[in-house]
């Protein structure tokens, strides 16, 4: 054990000159120690800090039980002709022991000659206290982070990893190592292991400041997995650009499960279809006499029959729809079609319901129509089902407007348009001068199986699907559907399909 | 003498056929099967062939592939028959060769015509 005897207190020493006024009003504690470590000089602010006079004490003393062995080893190195920088426990005023920055370096008299050692204290415990919950901030931070679901990658604006979680690295099978602090480019160079699609995805976008884009992509390694990614900017919050993040979901089980519905709906469909097909036709076969001559009577009640059965196959057809929509698994066929042409087909194919209903139909086609990229199928299938709903829900005798045009301004767009409508565009309108739509009813209307009570009471057939099945396909053609209608005089139905210029 | 060679597989829409072009004067042979299907028409050349695209064992697009192969130089008439929805059945079907196609659930009327259309231009 060493002997503290050289740091006893020593016999007076030599008053020396008095220090300079300014250290009296300094606002840091500085003292001042002899050779074997007792203080000679103390500042105001230091006494305030110790709460105690200093003058005549071992500066050992000041520091705690703890950090006393280290400021001691400090001192004689100081002695030396070495410094001292850092932070210790010291005791201050209140007995109370906190951490401080202790500057020590040697002192020198008017001679130049060694004469202690002159150290600068500041009560740094605010600080401290400060920079722990930072820290503590930060590892809840990372906490979440680690425990996220979700795989994260920052890139800082320089093209840098700046922080990655866990899960990045059990998705893709690289280590924070690997990647975190360096250009991405030159990492990924590194990592050729990993699928050609993350690499073309981190490469393109990290040279984007702005964008902001998601998508999917399917990778086979490490295993076969199906990723949802989004990628955006990220600000301080001075709208300084930080950098870029990037965002993995593994969606796999999602895509399974919506893969599986529409298997079974299909399966199910198929099953559905085959036994109507059949009643379909041998009631068509009676109809039609091919079974022989039959009563009146029997004739009608197999027209029941097949008109049902009609009814139950558009339900299949639409749910089949719908499905397949919901799971992205609709493919539109498009081509550049003549929408009057498609619009002269339908109301052909319906005309037959018309003229049962006594109703007048009315077609206003302008010539010189731009042709427009549309799955003609389906468009078909939009306008029957908005004028089999005009025709349903208009008393007989009622008359029916289908109006097409090309909208060029977004003031031209009939009332009802979201601010989202893209023009040039064409627009179909469907107008029926029958029952209207109740403004209760109107904010449910293009929901699945929805039918207003009007209707119910009305006892109007019909599956609630219709409207809905439009909606979808006028949406997967980016179109806008909306409408607009009044109790007892009638409803107008509008649709857009864009129009591309050029090409 | 000359028939009409139906391949489908629900015995009841099989029948339903059978009576309509039967009472439309055609003569009819009908099987579920598509390999019967490849040997009646290639042991007798039939006037037309209706085939529906999904049939047990060898498809209806199969039958049609050996058929028109089988009589290259007076190929006859072949319309498919395939569930709706189904759009790369009717894609699948003209690649294979058929004339026309049909979509189920069958309108007769239509399915006459279509037939006599079919006759008519080969």
């Amino acid at each position: 054990m060493e002997s503290d005897a050289h740091l006893a207190k020593a016999p007076e020493s030599e008053p020396s000159v008095p220090p300079p006024p300014f250290l009296t009003t300094a606002a840091v504690a500085i003292l001042l120690t002899d050779l074997a470590g007792v203080v000679t000089y103390a500042n105001p602010c230091a006494e305030a800090l110790y709460g105690r006079p200093l003058i005549g004490l071992p500066l050992s003393g000041l520091a705690s039980p703890y950090s006393r062995p280290d400021q001691d080893r400090a001192f004689r190195a100081v002695l030396n002709g070495g410094s001292f920088d850092s932070i210790l426990e010291h005791l201050i005023k209140g007995e109370r022991c906190v951490p401080v920055h202790l500057i020590m370096s040697p002192a020198y008299d008017e001679h130049n000659r060694l004469q202690g050692v002159s150290c600068f204290v500041h009560n740094v415990d605010d600080m401290m206290r400060f920079q722990r919950s930072l820290q503590h901030e930060r590892d809840q931070f990372e906490a979440i982070l680690e425990s996220a679901t979700d795989a994260f990658l920052m890139l800082d604006s320089n093209g840098h990893t700046a922080l990655m979680n866990s899960m990045f690295g059990r998705l893709f099978n690289i280590s924070r190592l690997s990647l975190v602090g360096r250009p991405i480019g030159e990492a990924l160079r590194n990592l050729p292991h990993l699928p050609a699609k993350l690499v073309g995805l981190l490469l393109t976008l990290s040279q984007n400041a702005y964008h902001t884009e998601a998508g999917t992509f399917e990778i086979g390694t490490p295993k076969q997995r199906v990723l949802y990614w989004y990628t955006a900017p990220v600000y301080a919050p001075d709208g300084a650009p930080m950098g870029r993040l990037f965002t993995f979901r593994d969606v796999t089980i999602e895509r399974e499960v919506d893969r599986m519905k529409t298997e079974f709906v299909s399966l199910v469909s198929h099953e559905l279809r085959t036994p109507l097909s059949s009643v379909l036709g041998y009631a068509e076969y009676i109809i039609e006499g091919d079974a022989g001559p039959v009563s009146q009577e029997v004739l009608e009640c197999v027209q029941t029959i097949h008109n049902n059965a009609e009814r139950l196959t558009s339900l299949i057809n639409d749910i089949l729809d719908l499905t397949r929509i919901e799971a992205g698994r609709i493919e539109l066929r498009p081509n550049w079609c003549d929408l009057g042409q498609v619009v002269r087909k339908v109301v052909e194919d319906v005309r037959p319901i018309i003229n049962r209903r006594h109703q007048h139909i009315l077609e206003y086609i302008p010539e010189g129509l731009p042709a427009v990229w549309i799955d003609s199928e389906r468009i078909g299938q939009v306008l029957t089902n908005l004028i089999s709903n005009a025709s349903k829900y208009t008393p007989e005798r009622g008359t029916i407007i289908i109006e097409l045009g090309v909208v060029d301004d977004l003031e031209a767009l009939p009332p009802g348009a979201t601010d989202d409508v893209h023009v040039p565009c064409a627009l179909v309108t469907v107008q029926d001068t029958g029952y209207g739509i109740d403004a209760e009813a109107l904010p449910h209307i293009f929901e699945r199986f929805y039918r207003s009570e009007d209707a119910q009471r009305r006892r109007i057939q019909g599956s609630g699907l219709g409207l809905t099945v439009a909606k979808s396909f006028v949406e997967l053609h980016k179109g806008h559907i909306w409408l607009q209608s009044e109790v007892d005089k009638g409803t107008a139905v509008y649709f857009t399909l864009p129009i591309s210029e050029g090409n | 003498m000359s028939y009409i060679l139906v391949a489908e597989d629900d015995s009841d829409i099989q029948v339903l056929v059978r009576r309509k072009l039967e009472g439309a004067g055609y003569t009819v042979r009908a099987t579920a099967y598509g390999d019967e299907a490849i040997q009646l028409a290639c042991g007798e050349r039939p006037l037309l062939l209706l085939l529906d695209v999904q049939l047990p064992g060898v498809s209806g697009l199969d039958v049609c592939r050996y058929v028109k192969g089988y009589y290259e130089n007076t190929p006859p008439p072949v319309i498919m028959i395939s569930a709706k929805g189904q759009q790369a059945d009717v894609d699948a079907g003209l690649d294979a060769g058929a004339d026309d196609y049909m979509i189920k659930p069958l309108v007769l009327r239509e399915l006459v015509q279509k037939v006599q259309n079919a006759i008519q231009n080969s």
